[in-house]
């Protein structure tokens, strides 16, 4: 048994140390997706908290049908829909990325992400969510459609029109679009 | 295949979602059509900035904590979300038997059954109790023992859900009497118009610990989103202290608070009154759009009627500023606590 399922195993018989184990092993991603789905660090923080408290309390129902990688991502997820649909006024807000910038960064590739990332903050959820998981955490549609509970046929038409609008947004920037062609 | 639907399939072909086949096909096609061509390049652009951003860190010094408290805080919040969609199912529950004895009684009355006396009859049999129960009240606590008791919950539910029955057949009696006599008038009910309904409740607790109660109450407020409207503390004839607190609780959590007063240890007697505002409100929206039409349809002649158009704009705000103070009181229900402190004998 590898150390991981072992940790695993001793965390889902109530070993609090073992949990904590799991707990730095994973809370890294689990907050990274969070947060790019949220954009807000300080709720972002509580969610976490909230994710691992689920899994905590529901870790003895996990059989090990996906990885605990996926199962932890499906908690994050659902933990945030929730959150979204309670606070729908805080779905339009988006991290500022009009910050200090040095001239370099303007050009280079700091101020490309960060306005991408920006436009990715103003999508509906539904879409903001889906294009994470793929390009930013880089999950097969598979996983997207475990982790959203949503049929293959839906997560392919999200990311689609998650593109297609975010596409049509970055293309009102101004030269924009050529720099990142030019980048490419 | 044209371009645009061409389109979804390249979102796959750049994921590697695409068969062994499809994959072929589109390379061909992206050889030989500029568009598609350049919206491949453009999406591959953009993908590939987002595949190099960096991970988020994890602010320095947070960390997951798993405490009893926090569990205990967890498990709360997962009841209180369960417990919503029962309360929803409940009221549609008890809306749909409502109408349906409602129907049944309009059916009943109709045909003049004689059936309808005994059913009138079934009805007054809680109100007498009631004034029973009012009679022993009056004639003040039972003399034989000065010692008050701090009520059994579980015993204690089963009367609230008698007193609770009685007050629900009164209300239900009231319906069906204004229904009928607006049925005799000719009297139709605009069902588009959603109703507006304040509701208050009042609770009345007795406990030995005051702070404990007190806390409960601030955490079942607060969890669903209330906060204190007035806290007032007095001693009544007997000697007792007295808290006596007013919250305002979004009007959705009303019911989810209530219920859950229930449970709170001491609690002994709760009312809940609802006014029914929809005519006032649905007449003071009326009246907006009247004098708001007034002031835009207003001709001005040089001279005359700026005294006139004052008087419809002072108008105007006095009615949007009664239309927003209704809407808050709709909005935000109120529930009173009592605490009453006693010393264990």
């Amino acid at each position: 048994m590898s150390l991981s399922l072992e940790i695993l195993e001793k965390a889902k018989n109530g070993d609090m140390n073992a949990f904590e184990e799991l707990v730095r092993e994973h809370q890294s991603y689990v907050y990274n997706i969070i947060y790019r789905m949220i954009g807000n660090k300080e709720d972002s923080m509580d969610l976490l908290q909230d994710t691992f408290l689920k899994a905590f309390i529901y870790l003895k129902k996990f059989r090990g049908e996906s990885s605990i990688k996926t199962w932890l991502y499906k908690i994050a997820y659902n933990t945030t829909l929730d959150y979204i649909k309670r606070n729908r006024s805080k779905d339009t807000v988006y991290v500022e990325y009009i910050r200090t910038l040095e001239a370099e960064d303007i050009i280079g590739n700091r101020f490309i992400k960060e306005v991408i990332l920006n436009e990715i903050q103003k999508l509906p959820f539904e879409y903001r969510s889906v294009l994470v998981l793929r390009d930013l955490e880089g999950m097969d549609y598979k996983e997207i459609s475990q982790i959203t509970n949503l049929s293959l046929g839906t997560v392919k038409s999200r990311l689609f029109r998650a593109r297609k609008i975010l596409k049509e947004r970055l293309q009102k920037i101004p030269d924009f679009m050529q720099n990142i062609g030019e980048r490419g | 295949m044209s371009c645009e639907r061409n389109f979804e399939k390249l979102n796959l072909y750049i994921d590697g979602e695409l068969d062994e086949c499809e994959k072929l096909l589109m390379e061909e096609h992206i050889k030989n059509c500029e568009r598609c061509r350049k919206e491949f390049e453009l999406l591959l652009s953009i993908k590939k900035v987002l595949g190099e951003v960096e991970k988020e860190e994890i602010p320095a010094g947070f960390q997951v904590k798993i405490s009893e408290d926090a569990l205990k805080g967890m498990r709360r919040k997962f009841f209180l979300t369960n417990l919503r969609p029962a309360v929803y199912l409940a009221a549609i529950v008890f809306i749909f038997f409502a109408s349906y004895s409602i129907l049944s009684y309009g059916f009943l009355s109709k045909k003049s059954n004689p059936e309808m006396k005994e059913i009138s009859v079934t009805m007054q049999a809680p109100e007498t109790n009631q004034s029973k129960e009012g009679a022993e009240t009056s004639n003040g606590p039972d003399q034989s023992t000065n010692e008050t008791k701090i009520p059994d919950n579980t015993t204690n539910t089963a009367k609230n859900m008698d007193k609770q029955k009685s007050v629900v057949t009164d209300k239900s009696k009231y319906t069906l009497f204004s229904l009928t006599s607006r049925n005799s008038d000719n009297r139709t009910i605009n069902t588009t118009y959603e109703k507006k309904i304040i509701r208050n409740a009042s609770i009345s607790l007795v406990t030995y610990n005051i702070e404990e109660t007190m806390n409960k109450i601030l955490e079942l407020t607060e969890s669903n989103r209330g906060y204190i409207e007035t806290l007032s503390s007095y001693t009544d004839k007997e000697g007792n202290d007295i808290i006596s607190i007013t919250f305002r609780i979004p009007a959705e959590n009303f019911y989810v608070v209530l219920y859950n007063s229930f449970n709170l240890k001491g609690f002994t007697t709760f009312e809940e009154h609802a006014t029914d505002v929809t005519d006032e409100y649905y007449g003071l929206n009326t009246q907006i759009q009247l004098m708001e039409s007034k002031k835009g349809f207003g001709i001005k002649l040089p001279g005359v009627g700026d005294d006139k158009s004052k008087a419809i704009d002072a108008e105007l705000n006095e009615l949007t500023t009664k239309k927003s103070q209704l809407e808050n009181r709709i909005a935000l229900s109120t529930i009173k606590y009592d605490i009453k402190k006693v010393n264990k004998h």
